[in-house]
């Protein structure tokens, strides 16, 4: 039933971030408390280290994070190992609530931003509350990515991002015996190797095309196949997935490049992931792949920054605009914009040597070397 | 007055029949005074003659009842006659009737007064309210029992100016009733809003009719405080439009304002044809604009709101209804008369036929003249085969023609005959030709070998002459002609495709299907550079761009590209194409007139008189649904100074509808994809179409998802009892309490169900579910259809 309020105007009920917060926390609101209040969106690495350097940088502020995931902070590259079993869901997680109660850090979770009012500084969540800010730190990382030519099958897939997709598909993995993996990522490799621990027939089809974010020269290609068969995976070199389609009986058939028809219980698709920053659209942020940000990581209006895989950030040096992935790249970034925010200008500084073009952007990724 | 169902007979057949009378069966029908007088010498009374009448009388609705006293002495069986009419007091009378109108059970929370009156019944809950009806009665199903509109009566307006906020369906004054006209008899008459009394009837015949009588006229009261709602209105209110332009999006977004709902809705009935032909009146090329309309309707589509879904494949639905349509349709006659006038078009592309069409259905002559062999415009020449193919725009056109205009292709107007020629030739001439010259690269070694203009590249392509493509082909720009051309270099040989846009793909105004497409044939975007140089010798070796970032808003409302200082880069390539955007060759007017005339582009015309431009020429570049809008405009406003007479005039026409077929499961229907070519397919042949088109089934299935906007449901409040049971269901939130904010303005949303003044349905939200209709028991919800419509100024 609507609330009292005009017929078709909505105005959200303004609590100002007080309630829905972490139990045991209360902010004592005192005269001498300090008026800023950072709002960081996310709670990956690059937030929690923005977080951090925050709280070590201003003992007054209010610091409030929000991520619509409903789980602490966790180890996203151990959820193969969750999957596998060998990890349980208190193995991922990086830190302990008690860390947010002692740093004074409010941390909200499993609630979304639907919209950013750069004008107003103000915040909506999905259950219409207003969040007020002075200063805003968007830390959303990314979303799995789908390459256009696949757009039509994406019903069929599989994709593994977040703890809440490692549980749905740990859930479905009695039933789940052929595994087909297409695509190419850090996720991709560790993924089909917990499958294959546990007992599933992984099909791996290595097309250089679907590599991400880095293309795959023929000598790393030589290597990677090398790796995968190692593991136990059945490794299609240069083939590419050309159709997908779902059985009656369940599960999927997939055909190739090379003609050959694969029968699957589960398609994965790993091909990297997208900056998840939809939700901004139209709120006058500039945004191309990612959030547009100079070398110190502002964005185009006041006292918004952005930092981590959302990010895509402009170097002079490289005459480009660059993303980076991975944990390191995304604490490292993470400390500069909190560095940034609190006054210290200090620019996200170069890509190291081993940045790679992609489509255009330069993508600064340590993945491989880990691999 | 609706007729009630008569208790004539019965009184008939029970007549007295006087044991001395001699008057038979066949005498009755002969007036009293020529009957032969009865045995019995009584004088004839003016009450038998009265009464005479009454029970002859074929439908004046009269009760015995509530007749002269008279017919009342003739109606008691077995009174013996006398002489002095019965007399009895207006209390007796009374009691009497308040007795045999209580064999109704109503339950009222309110007394009835002495009077026998109940209070007029106001707008609160706690108000008694008529009785419910007993019969809920089943929605319909079928669409084709809607109610016809046949109606012929002089309009009313919807609205009228005092009253009536657009979104809510609130009453402010309560509707009037009309009582009945009152009996000739001295007795008072029930008001027709009392509310019978509880008590359970007493036996016996006489109170069986009067029960019987007084069911009738309770019934009779009933349809009478029934508001007569159920015929087609036309509005021209300002405050209609509004409630269009927020309840039906689709149809307001679209520049030609197509009925969108109503076609889908026909769809859905399997009528394609209709479909077709509802498209038609105003889009007049409904399968060209299937394959290549940018819909902006879909855009402004409800089902796409965020917490609905996705938006409706409208366009797609529109090739559906013209590809499985059953049979050609000539187009009608002309609407008007033969005026006399001529006009030429110069220009026979999407707006230059739009144009002439309207004005030749107008009742003028009208000679479309085109430069090339073959009309369509940008549709025949500027938009690839595998976007659209020929056989279709020739088809489309070639009907459209045959509303009776001259062609005469092969014309430049400008060369071959000069516009002040054509002012001579006919009363008024429209300038449709389009922005037909590229904007070239105005930058260093633009001139090179191996640079194209991207207009010219795709005219020689459409042609059937296209040139050489490089290996590593760079389109600049990001319009609908620069993805044309990048997608067509790689259909034509070469081996990477890159367009590179200035801003970012936000910014782009190509629909996103179009830019996944692209995607997907392989094309690969370059966002945020400006190309600052041609590089190479003596041919084209790269491009040296700089790096942008987005800047102040500009003046469309889209963010300006600024280039970043230091990062100039080169790009290796070895064709360019250059589609940077296309304006209006305005020396065909200038050189007769000295200067270029100034064209206002709301109704296209000039300080010339009888000189009006339509189209992208007017406009500037925009799309073909944009372009076919303004020609309509421009052409109404061409018909006007030629008449003298405005003869169209928009309305928003409100029809009676029945309620929505649609179950609520189909508004969880997902969006159906568009069946497309595979990349290999596409790339193998030029001319392959790659949207193949919805079959027949999924352009149904995808039909269901239309929302119907433009069925409003509103409450009428007369009947509402306020039980509460539409708010329970509604699965929206869009139908509660509302109290009164104040004379003329909206209604404002209240918790309390007791200090509501009326039930509101925020029409905004509302997806036309139709549930809380189905579970109203007063059926106090009624539906209405609400578009906007041109019809001729008379009507």
């Amino acid at each position: 039933m609507p609330t009292s309020r005009q017929v078709s105007e909505h105005h959200g009920t303004d609590h100002d971030g007080i309630q829905g917060e972490a139990k045991g926390q209360r902010n004592e609101r005192s005269d001498t408390v300090s008026p800023e209040h950072f709002v960081i969106i996310g709670n990956g690495a690059a937030a929690n280290r923005a977080a951090d350097v925050l709280r070590r940088g201003d003992k007054d502020a209010r610091i409030t994070l929000i991520s619509d995931e409903f789980f602490h902070f966790y180890h996203r590259h151990r959820l193969a190992d969750y999957l596998a079993g060998t990890a349980g869901e208190d193995d991922l997680l990086v830190r302990t609530p008690q860390h947010y109660q002692k740093h004074r850090i409010r941390l909200r979770l499993g609630q979304r931003v639907t919209r950013v009012d750069p004008q107003e500084k103000v915040l909506y969540l999905k259950h219409m509350e207003k969040v007020r800010y002075t200063r805003l730190l968007l830390c959303t990382g990314g979303k799995p990515r789908l390459p256009e030519i696949y757009y039509a099958y994406r019903a069929c897939f599989t994709t593994v991002k977040t703890l809440a997709d490692a549980r749905q598909l740990r859930e479905r993995l009695d039933g789940i015996r052929d595994v087909v993996v297409v695509g190419g990522d850090l996720v991709s490799v560790r993924l089909a190797g917990a499958l294959v621990r546990l007992g599933k027939a992984v099909t791996f089809l290595v097309d250089a095309d679907a590599f991400w974010p880095l293309e795959l020269t023929p000598e790393r290609r030589a290597e990677f196949a090398e790796r995968l068969t190692r593991a136990g995976i059945d490794v299609r070199l240069d083939d590419a997935l050309i159709h997908v389609e779902p059985l009656a009986s369940g599960g999927y058939r997939v055909t190739t490049r090379a003609g050959e028809r694969l029968r699957a219980d589960m398609v994965g698709a790993f091909f990297g992931l997208v900056p998840d920053v939809d939700f901004l659209l139209g709120t006058g942020l500039d945004v191309d792949r990612g959030l547009l940000v100079n070398e110190y990581l502002q964005t185009n209006l006041p006292d918004i920054y952005a930092a981590g895989d959302c990010a895509q950030v402009y170097n002079p040096a490289l005459r480009n605009y660059w993303v980076s992935i991975g944990w390191p790249n995304a604490e490292k970034l993470g400390e500069v914009a909190a560095r940034n925010l609190l006054g210290q200008m200090q620019p996200a500084g170069q890509a190291p040597a081993s940045a790679l073009e992609y489509e255009g952007i330069v993508v600064n990724t340590c993945w491989w070397r880990r691999m | 007055m609706r007729r009630i169902r008569k208790k004539v007979s019965k009184t008939a057949g029970h007549t007295p029949k006087r044991s001395d009378s001699v008057s038979t069966s066949a005498d009755r029908t002969l007036p009293e005074a020529t009957r032969a007088p009865k045995a019995g010498g009584r004088p004839i009374k003016a009450k038998d003659l009265a009464a005479e009448k009454d029970r002859t009388s074929a439908g004046a609705g009269r009760r015995t009842q509530t007749a002269g006293p008279a017919a009342k002495a003739a109606a008691k069986p077995k009174a013996p006659p006398k002489t002095a009419p019965v007399r009895r007091s207006a209390k007796a009378v009374l009691k009497e009737r308040e007795a045999a109108q209580r064999f109704q059970t109503i339950s009222t929370t309110v007394p009835i007064e002495k009077t026998g009156k109940v209070k007029q019944a106001g707008a609160g809950p706690k108000a008694s309210r008529r009785p419910a009806r007993p019969e809920i009665m089943p929605p319909t199903t079928s669409p084709e029992t809607v109610l016809c509109e046949a109606d012929t009566t002089p309009v009313q307006p919807l609205a009228s100016a005092a009253d009536q906020p657009p979104n809510a369906s609130v009453k402010t004054t309560p509707p009037e009733t009309v009582p009945p006209e009152a009996p000739p008899a001295a007795e008072p008459v029930v008001s027709p809003t009392a509310a019978p009394p509880v008590e359970p009837p007493k036996a016996g015949p006489s109170r069986l009719r009067r029960r019987a009588a007084a069911v009738d006229e309770a019934r009779e009261a009933e349809a009478l405080r029934r508001p007569v709602r159920r015929r087609t209105r036309r509005s021209d209110h300002p405050d209609d439009f509004e409630f269009v332009r927020l309840n039906v999006p689709c149809q307001w977004a679209c520049p030609v304002l197509t009925d969108v709902p109503d076609y889908i809705f026909a769809i859905a009935g399997g009528d394609r044809d209709k479909s077709y032909l509802i498209n038609r009146a105003t889009n007049l090329i409904p399968g060209v604009l299937g394959h290549v309309c940018s819909r902006p309707c879909e855009a402004a589509c409800r089902h796409g709101e965020p917490d609905l879904g996705e938006p409706v494949a409208i366009c797609h639905l529109k090739r559906v209804a013209a590809d499985f349509r059953n049979q050609d349709h000539q187009w009608p006659d002309r609407l008007f008369p033969d005026s006399g006038c001529t006009v030429g078009v110069v220009g026979g592309g999407p707006a230059g036929l739009a144009a002439a069409q309207l004005l030749a259905a107008l009742g003028h002559g009208v000679t479309v003249y085109e430069a090339m062999p073959r009309l369509g415009g940008m549709l025949m020449y500027g938009i690839p085969v595998f976007r659209l193919p020929r056989e279709l725009v020739e088809a489309e056109i070639g009907r459209l023609l045959d509303s009776g205009i001259i062609v005469k292709t092969g014309v430049h107007v400008g060369h071959d005959i000069t516009v002040p020629e054509l002012l001579a030739r006919h009363q008024a001439v429209v300038l449709a030709t389009g922005t037909s010259l590229a904007r070239g690269l105005a930058i260093p070694g633009g001139d090179l070998p191996g640079v194209h203009s991207g207009l010219d590249f795709m005219m020689n392509v459409n042609d059937g002459r296209p040139p050489a493509v490089g290996r590593r082909v760079v389109t600049i720009g990001g319009g609908f002609t620069a993805h044309d051309c990048a997608r067509s270099v790689l259909r034509l040989g070469a081996a990477e495709s890159y367009l590179c846009v200035r801003t970012t793909e936000e910014d782009l105004w190509v629909t996103r299907e179009e830019i996944l497409e692209t995607k997907r044939e392989g094309v690969r975007y370059l966002n945020l550079v400006s190309s600052m140089q041609i590089a190479g010798s003596d041919r084209v070796e790269g491009v040296v761009f700089a790096r942008n970032r987005l800047g102040p808003v500009g003046k469309y409302g889209q963010r300006m590209p600024v280039a970043i200082e230091g990062s100039e880069f080169v790009f290796a390539a070895d064709m360019v194409i250059a589609a940077t955007g296309q304006y209006a060759d305005t020396t065909l007017a200038a050189a007769a007139f000295g200067a270029a005339p100034r064209f206002d582009p709301r109704h296209g015309t000039c300080e010339v008189p009888g000189l009006f431009a339509a189209g992208d020429f007017c406009t500037g570049a925009a799309t073909v649904i944009e372009a076919m809008g303004h020609a309509r405009r421009v052409a109404q406003a061409v018909d006007e100074y030629l008449t003298g007479a405005r003869r169209l005039r928009r309305v928003v026409r409100v029809r009676p509808s029945a309620d929505t077929p649609r179950p609520r499961a189909w508004d969880f229907i997902p969006r159906a994809d568009m069946p497309m070519l595979a990349v290999p397919q596409r790339l193998a042949a030029f001319g392959a179409v790659v949207k193949t088109g919805f079959p027949a089934p999924v352009g149904e299935r995808e039909s269901h998802r239309c929302y119907l906007c433009h069925m409003k449901y509103e409450i009428r409040l007369a009947d509402c009892i306020a039980c509460g049971l539409c708010a329970a269901v509604c699965p929206r939130d869009c139908i509660g309490p509302a109290a009164a904010a104040g004379p003329g303005m909206p209604p404002v949303w209240t918790e309390r169900w007791d200090e509501a003044a009326a039930v509101v349905i925020d029409s905004v939200r509302c997806i036309r579910c139709g549930l809380c209709l189905r579970v109203c028991p007063t059926r106090c919800i009624e539906v209405e259809r609400v578009e906007i419509a041109d019809v001729a100024a008379g009507e």
